[in-house]
């Protein structure tokens, strides 16, 4: 990271950039994964500044918050506007595919609330020790993996969807070291939707012998669409 | 003996209130996750264990009662139409809503065109006497490093850092308050993030 571009993240995490300096680098953000991680970064370290002292509100906010609910419920805002967050979990996953070296998906992803055909959906799977690998599925049931940094040791990786139900169920296993193109089986098709958790796990030859995760959980991380 | 208890206590401590902390991170996320799906009685739980918090924040943007309240409600309409934007391998929840409520509180001010003319405290005071090490230290003692890091800069960088993050100022808001040149402005508040950064990481 060069420096530059940590002090851009935290110019624009704090708020000093004019509109338009802070909306370059949101777009910026949404193709430059590092850039995206030291915004995250920012604001992790900045907000407790912002949280000194609780107050307890009074009582009837709740009821307010209540009432503009009930007025919200016709409203069709609640489906799309998370498209436009900021530098929401959709950019930074978009970012790190782009990052990592898969290829990026047809539509901008800034597209707000005009999407016509479906865009694929993508995840961003992290966690230990940097784990990264990113996760790009269609509506035809076909998925492709790419770990951006991942650790198997002499494991393998075995991709994971947990539904509501919180049960995991396997994608089965997938190569560590490059990209890899995958199909699952009709059954599975409606748990590859946009908002599912999935998880990589490592797992003995020939993924887990139970059926469930039974080694260590690297990564995890939501589907979301483009 | 004073420095072994001190150890004990300490070490206890931490462990059981990191414990603490990441069981009420945890179900805060999973409470976010109901709220995408709609789910009612989340947005009230998630409401029930952030809202003093949260308001918190609110007061210290907008100090009246009235204006952080109304604040403090966009911000949970905000939350009910956006937790399926949380994701929690990615932010911890309350990073996630304290960014939200700040960002509502700031768009507030800015909608209003309410341009805070009262001076920066401080902001001639650029001479920085603590070393840095000891500052630091200072800092690491808390559980968010970010106070003592602030504390730790020069009063007139902390202050100048706080009216930015506080008041939505950008670089060119500050060089009026302040009556600086925005060059001049800009490279000192760059100095002082880039000493922030030393001091967090």
């Amino acid at each position: 990271m060069r420096d530059d571009d940590d002090l851009l993240a935290a110019e624009f995490a704090i708020g000093l950039l004019d509109p338009q300096e802070a909306a370059a680098v949101q777009a910026r953000a949404r193709l430059d994964a590092p850039l995206s991680l030291r915004i995250a970064w920012w604001r992790d370290q900045l907000s407790p500044l912002a949280d000194r002292g609780a107050v307890e509100p009074p009582q009837y906010i709740w009821r307010g918050i209540e009432r503009r609910l009930a007025a919200n419920d016709d409203a069709s805002g609640r489906v799309t506007r998370w498209r436009n967050t900021a530098i929401g979990a959709m950019s930074i996953a978009a970012a790190l595919v782009a990052y990592i070296g898969l290829a990026p998906p047809p539509q901008p992803v800034y597209v707000t609330k005009t999407v016509a055909a479906p865009a694929p959906m993508i995840a961003m799977l992290t966690g230990q020790g940097g784990s990264q690998v990113a996760l790009v599925v269609d509506d035809q049931g076909h998925f492709r993996t790419a770990p951006g940094h991942l650790e198997p040791g002499k494991r393998y990786p075995e991709l994971w969807v947990i539904p509501a139900d919180g049960k995991p169920r396997s994608l089965g296993v997938f190569d560590a070291h490059g990209r890899s193109a995958h199909s699952v089986t009709p059954a599975m098709r409606k748990l590859m939707a946009e908002g599912m958790t999935f998880a990589v796990s490592l797992e003995p030859a020939g993924g887990s012998p139970t059926g469930l995760p039974t080694g260590p959980v690297v990564a995890t991380g939501k589907l979301i669409r483009t | 003996m004073h420095r072994r208890r001190r150890r004990h206590r300490h070490g206890g401590g931490d462990r059981l209130s990191t414990d603490v902390a990441s069981l009420e991170r945890a179900a805060l996320s999973a409470a976010l996750a109901r709220v995408a799906d709609g789910d009612r009685a989340a947005l009230q739980e998630v409401y029930r264990r952030t809202s003093a918090k949260l308001y918190g924040v609110c007061l210290r943007i907008f100090p009246e009662p009235e204006d952080a309240q109304d604040v403090l409600q966009d911000a949970y309409i905000n939350v009910w139409q956006r937790a399926g934007s949380f994701d929690p391998a990615r932010a911890s929840p309350i990073t996630w809503l304290v960014t939200l409520t700040r960002n509502r509180a700031i768009d507030r001010l800015r909608q209003r065109g309410k341009r805070i003319m009262t001076p920066i405290e401080d902001v001639h005071e650029i001479a920085d006497d603590r070393p840095d090490a000891e500052a630091c230290l200072i800092a690491a003692d808390g559980d968010a490093r970010i106070h003592g890091c602030v504390e730790a800069l020069a009063k007139g960088d902390a202050s100048l850092i706080r009216t930015a993050f506080f008041d939505g100022a950008t670089y060119a808001d500050i060089a009026d308050r302040a009556g600086i040149p925005l060059g001049t402005i800009k490279s000192r508040i760059r100095r002082a993030l880039m000493k922030l950064r030393d001091c967090l990481q």
